[in-house]
C-alpha cells in the first residue's frame, strides 16, 4: 500500500479542493468539503481500490489521513506491495 | 361478511428473505396467527433456528440463492397451493455515483427486482397461487417518495417494484388475487445494521430526530401491515403501495 497513491485516492473523493492541497497530516473534516457524503465516497474509494470495510466509528476516530491511512493498511489481510 | 381476523388457521404463506429482519418477523407472527409458514432463504443454519422457534409444527425451510431463475423455478414446483406470499428477500449497499458499476447494478437488480418478478411468474404459471391469495412486496420509500445519499441504485429496484405492482395488479384481478407494496423508512435489522456501521452512532441517533414519531422502524412495525395485507381485512386493497414511516415522507 502506497501511501502517495492512498492520498491521492483520498483527495480524488473532494470535487473542488486541489489534490495538492492534501497531505498525511490533513485534518479532512476541517475541510468546507467534508460531509456525509464524502465519508461515504471515502468508505466506498477504500472498499474499491483495497477491498478494505471502512466503518463510520472508523472516521469518527480519525483527524488526519494518515490516521484512515493507518486503519486501512491494519485491516488489508495479506499486505500489498 | 369478510373475515377482518387475523386467524390464518388453515392458510398456507410463502416468505422470501426468512432468515433475517422483516422476513422473519413475518415468519413469526403468521406461525402466531395459525398459519403454516414455508420460508425461503438463503441461510439455513439461521432458517432451520427460526424454524423451531415457530408457533405449530407444519412449517418448512427451502434454501437457495434467488438470483438462478432454476432455482426459482424448482423451489416453486415442490410447493402446495398458497394463500400469501411475501417478498422481503433484498439488498442494501451504499454506493456513491462514481462508484456504481455494472456488476453492483446487476446484483442489486438480480435480487431486489427481477426475483421477485420471477418468483411471481413462475407461481403463477405453475397455478400456486389460490383464488383471493394475498402477495405483498416489501418496497421502500426510497426511490419513489424520497431519495437519500448514495442509495440510488437500491431506491431505483426499490421504486420498480411498485411499478411492477400496479400493471401485475391488473393480471391477477382476474382471480381474484391482489397483490401491494409496503413501503418503509428506515427499520432496524440486521442488514441495516451493516449499512449503519458506515454512519457514527452519533448521526443516527440524529437521524431518528428527522422521524415525526422519533425512532426508526422496527420489523415488528411493518409486519403488523403485512399481516393485515395477508388478511381479509385487506380484500379491496391492490395494486397499491402502504407507506410506513413514522411520519418521515409527510414532511
Amino acid at each position: 500500500m502506497n501511501v502517495e497513491q492512498f492520498i491521492r485516492r483520498f483527495a480524488e473523493q473532494f470535487d473542488e479542493t486541489p489534490t495538492h492541497d492534501f497531505t498525511v497530516d490533513t485534518r479532512f473534516k476541517e475541510n468546507d468539503e467534508w460531509s456525509s457524503m464524502t465519508a461515504l465516497s471515502l468508505i466506498a474509494m477504500v472498499d474499491e481500490s483495497y477491498s478494505v470495510r471502512l466503518t463510520g466509528d472508523d472516521i469518527r476516530q480519525s483527524s488526519t489521513i494518515k490516521d484512515i491511512y493507518d486503519i486501512v493498511s491494519a485491516k488489508i489481510p495479506n499486505q500489498q506491495a | 361478511m369478510a373475515d377482518y381476523t387475523y386467524n390464518f388457521t388453515g392458510k398456507t404463506i410463502l416468505v422470501t428473505g426468512a432468515s433475517s429482519g422483516i422476513g422473519k418477523q413475518i415468519c413469526l407472527d403468521c406461525a402466531e396467527a395459525g398459519a403454516t409458514v414455508i420460508m425461503l432463504g438463503r441461510d439455513e443454519e439461521r432458517l432451520k433456528q427460526l424454524l423451531y422457534q415457530l408457533e405449530g409444527g407444519s412449517h418448512q425451510v427451502i434454501t437457495g440463492d434467488l438470483k438462478d431463475e432454476q432455482f426459482i423455478e424448482r423451489a416453486c414446483q415442490g410447493l402446495p397451493l398458497l394463500d400469501g406470499v411475501v417478498q422481503s428477500a433484498g439488498l442494501m449497499k451504499l454506493v456513491p455515483l462514481k462508484f456504481i458499476n455494472a456488476a453492483f447494478i446487476d446484483e442489486m437488480l438480480a435480487v431486489n427486482l427481477r426475483a421477485p418478478i420471477l418468483l411471481l411468474s413462475a407461481l403463477q404459471k405453475q397455478k400456486k397461487l389460490k383464488p383471493a391469495s394475498s402477495i405483498v412486496l416489501l418496497s421502500s420509500v426510497n426511490g419513489v417518495a424520497v431519495g437519500s445519499l448514495a442509495n440510488s441504485v437500491y431506491g431505483a429496484t426499490k421504486g420498480a417494484l411498485q411499478s411492477f405492482c400496479k400493471s401485475a395488479s391488473l393480471e391477477l384481478a382476474k382471480t381474484n388475487i391482489r397483490i401491494n407494496c409496503i413501503a418503509p423508512a428506515m427499520v432496524n435489522t440486521e442488514g441495516t445494521a451493516k449499512i449503519s456501521e458506515h454512519v457514527s452512532a452519533e448521526a443516527i441517533e440524529a437521524d431518528q430526530k428527522n422521524y415525526p414519531l422519533g425512532r426508526y422502524g422496527t420489523p415488528a412495525d411493518i409486519a403488523g401491515c403485512c399481516l393485515f395485507l395477508l388478511s381479509g381485512a385487506g380484500s379491496w386493497i391492490t395494486g397499491s403501495t402502504i407507506t410506513i414511516d413514522g411520519g418521515f415522507t409527510a414532511q
